[in-house]
């Protein structure tokens, strides 16, 4: 798997694809983090959707990271088109033959490309926090904001768990990019579907429905990053989510293991 | 020689579409075998299912003694290009080649020779996507060679290639099947594989009609002997002669040609030679592998 995981690696680092990805994704991150500050006494809010976010709220441990939870929704669907991509790429360039004449074992294939994307995931979670943490405490003292509660233990402990979280939010929206890129076995369907369910059809419902919400995959995808989901909790959001995850994961893995390699 | 792939019974079905129909054949060692058939013949479905990548509905195949229900047993020593160069169209040549090798675990070092080797060592840092078809090509069969292999199978390696490429890519394989290497490769180009193929294996609707020596199917068929008097009056005396002798014979292309073995020229001149015919033409043909190959499908030039 090894050998696997370091080819995918010789694909992932093309400088439009990985500079490009960390390039957005550090700005993105940076931008969103900035708002927060920027427009700090703004009557239009400084959060999203318009909410406002204190200063007080800012000098909280947490406020070292806010920005960076604040991004976490866009990187799960960084992280859902890059894996989709990147895998329903190999059936429409056709080299997907080509890897399996070289690597017959398609479980072996199939877990090589997914750890090492799951790293690029990684790579990427880790360079938004860099970026909006960096951003946060440049910016901090010119808006008079108390940092020292940033600076203590609990806030580094919330850090590396909030981290962790929007890790496992990325992965978990991008599982479900690999599972439909291998079921459509097309970039631009895989992508624009995933992405219309998931930012347009499940916030219509969610909006519409009272408690569908806990039902939908990317609204509980979601909560994960946000470590809490107000009435749906942690541990409904992570156990529902791996539901999903196990159901779409089963369906992809066993269509790429016994389906025809036919283009 | 003993086989390096043999099928049995080979059948792939899609619904009621049958691509590949009990499909049986021997390819033996060290030597260059062609897979001559039409489009839609099942040539590509065979040759996928040889390399693990379709599942047939039916019979086996075995590549190395290995059956192909595992895969994993023979393609290390198997390079392959199917249905024309695949790569991916952001990276260059050599990283292209680089992704596989990692995958095979082949060292960086058989990459750079495999560039020099098809040509590309100067284009290798540029992007696939800039390469012309003929490259594109190229690139392929190296990328086939990479593991060194024992077996060697293309799916129409010369599509796309002008007249010097397809004589570099003839000239390649030769070597490759000089040194050991044996190689299983489909063509269209019937004329091409008459030139490097030393055994064929022929289908068409999913079925084997011929496998065998080259040579063997074109001494199948009777050589022809084209004739042309100086007269146009010339044509039925020497048809006259043909059928006397026990030879049919027809007019074509201003030439009367008379289906009869290379030893009757001799006699035919003398015969015409006797009736008063001044003969301008007399010349032996032997049927091309192309003619052959559509008299054994049925199909027409």
């Amino acid at each position: 798997m090894i050998r696997v995981f370091r080819s995918e690696w010789r694909k992932l680092r093309r400088p439009t694809l990985f500079a490009g990805t960390l390039g957005i994704v550090l700005g993105l991150s940076v931008l969103i983090t900035a708002l927060l500050f920027v427009l700090l006494d703004s009557e239009g809010g400084n959060g999203p959707r318009g909410r406002v976010i204190t200063r007080d709220t800012l000098a909280l441990p947490s406020g070292l990271y806010l920005g960076f939870t604040n991004f976490a929704g866009l990187l799960g669907t960084i992280a859902l088109s890059v894996f989709a991509a990147q895998t329903a790429l190999e059936y429409t360039n056709g080299t997907l033959r080509n890897l399996l004449v070289r690597q017959p074992k398609r479980l072996v294939l199939l877990g090589g490309k997914y750890v090492a994307m799951c790293s690029f995931a990684l790579l990427t979670v880790i360079v938004s926090a860099i970026g909006s943490i960096g951003i946060s405490l440049l910016l901090a003292p010119t808006k008079d904001i108390n940092t020292d509660a940033w600076f203590t233990q609990s806030s580094f402990e919330l850090l590396y768990s909030n981290v962790g979280n929007v890790y496992l939010s990325a992965i978990a929206y991008g599982t479900v990019g690999m599972a439909v890129g291998i079921i459509l076995r097309s970039p631009i369907s895989s992508i624009s579907i995933s992405l219309a369910w998931i930012l347009i059809l499940e916030g219509i419902l969610s909006f519409t429905v009272d408690g569908l919400d806990k039902w939908l995959p990317g609204q509980l995808m979601s909560l994960i990053a946000e470590s809490s989901g107000g009435d749906i909790s942690y541990t409904y959001a992570l156990a529902g989510s791996a539901i999903y995850l196990a159901i779409f994961g089963g369906i992809a893995t066993t269509l790429f293991v016994k389906r025809d390699v036919a283009n | 020689m003993a086989a390096i792939i043999s099928a049995e019974n080979l059948t792939k079905k899609y619904g009621e579409l049958v691509a590949v129909d009990h499909v049986s054949f021997e390819i033996p060692a060290g030597a260059i075998t062609g897979f001559v058939g039409p489009n839609g013949a099942g040539k590509t479905t065979t040759i996928r299912m040889l390399l693990g990548l379709v599942k047939p509905s039916a019979g086996n195949a075995r590549i190395l003694e290995h059956s192909i229900a595992e895969p994993e047993a023979y393609l290390p020593f198997v390079g392959a290009m199917i249905e024309g160069p695949a790569f991916y169209p952001a990276l260059s040549g050599r990283e292209n080649l680089r992704v596989l090798a990692r995958l095979g675990d082949f060292p960086y070092e058989r990459v750079e020779e495999l560039l020099e080797l098809v040509g590309l060592a100067d284009r290798a840092t540029s992007k696939f996507k800039t390469y012309s078809l003929g490259m594109k090509q190229r690139l392929g069969i190296a990328a086939a060679l990479l593991p060194n292999p024992k077996v060697l199978i293309l799916d129409e390696p010369v599509n796309g290639l002008d007249p010097a490429g397809i004589h570099e890519v003839r000239n390649l394989l030769r070597s490759l099947a000089d040194s050991g290497i044996s190689i299983f490769v489909s063509s269209h180009i019937l004329s091409e594989l008459e030139v490097i193929a030393d055994h064929l294996v022929v289908v068409d609707h999913g079925k084997v009609l011929f496998q065998g020596a080259t040579k063997d199917l074109l001494a199948a068929h009777k050589p022809r002997l084209a004739v042309k008097g100086s007269s146009p009056t010339d044509f039925r005396l020497l048809q006259d002669i043909a059928t006397a002798a026990g030879f049919t014979s027809e007019i074509s292309d201003e030439q009367l040609v008379v289906t009869a073995p290379e030893s009757f020229a001799g006699e035919l001149n003398k015969r015409a030679f006797a009736s008063g015919i001044t003969l301008t033409l007399l010349q032996v043909t032997r049927p091309t592998l192309e003619e052959s190959f559509f008299e054994i499908t049925g199909g027409e030039k």
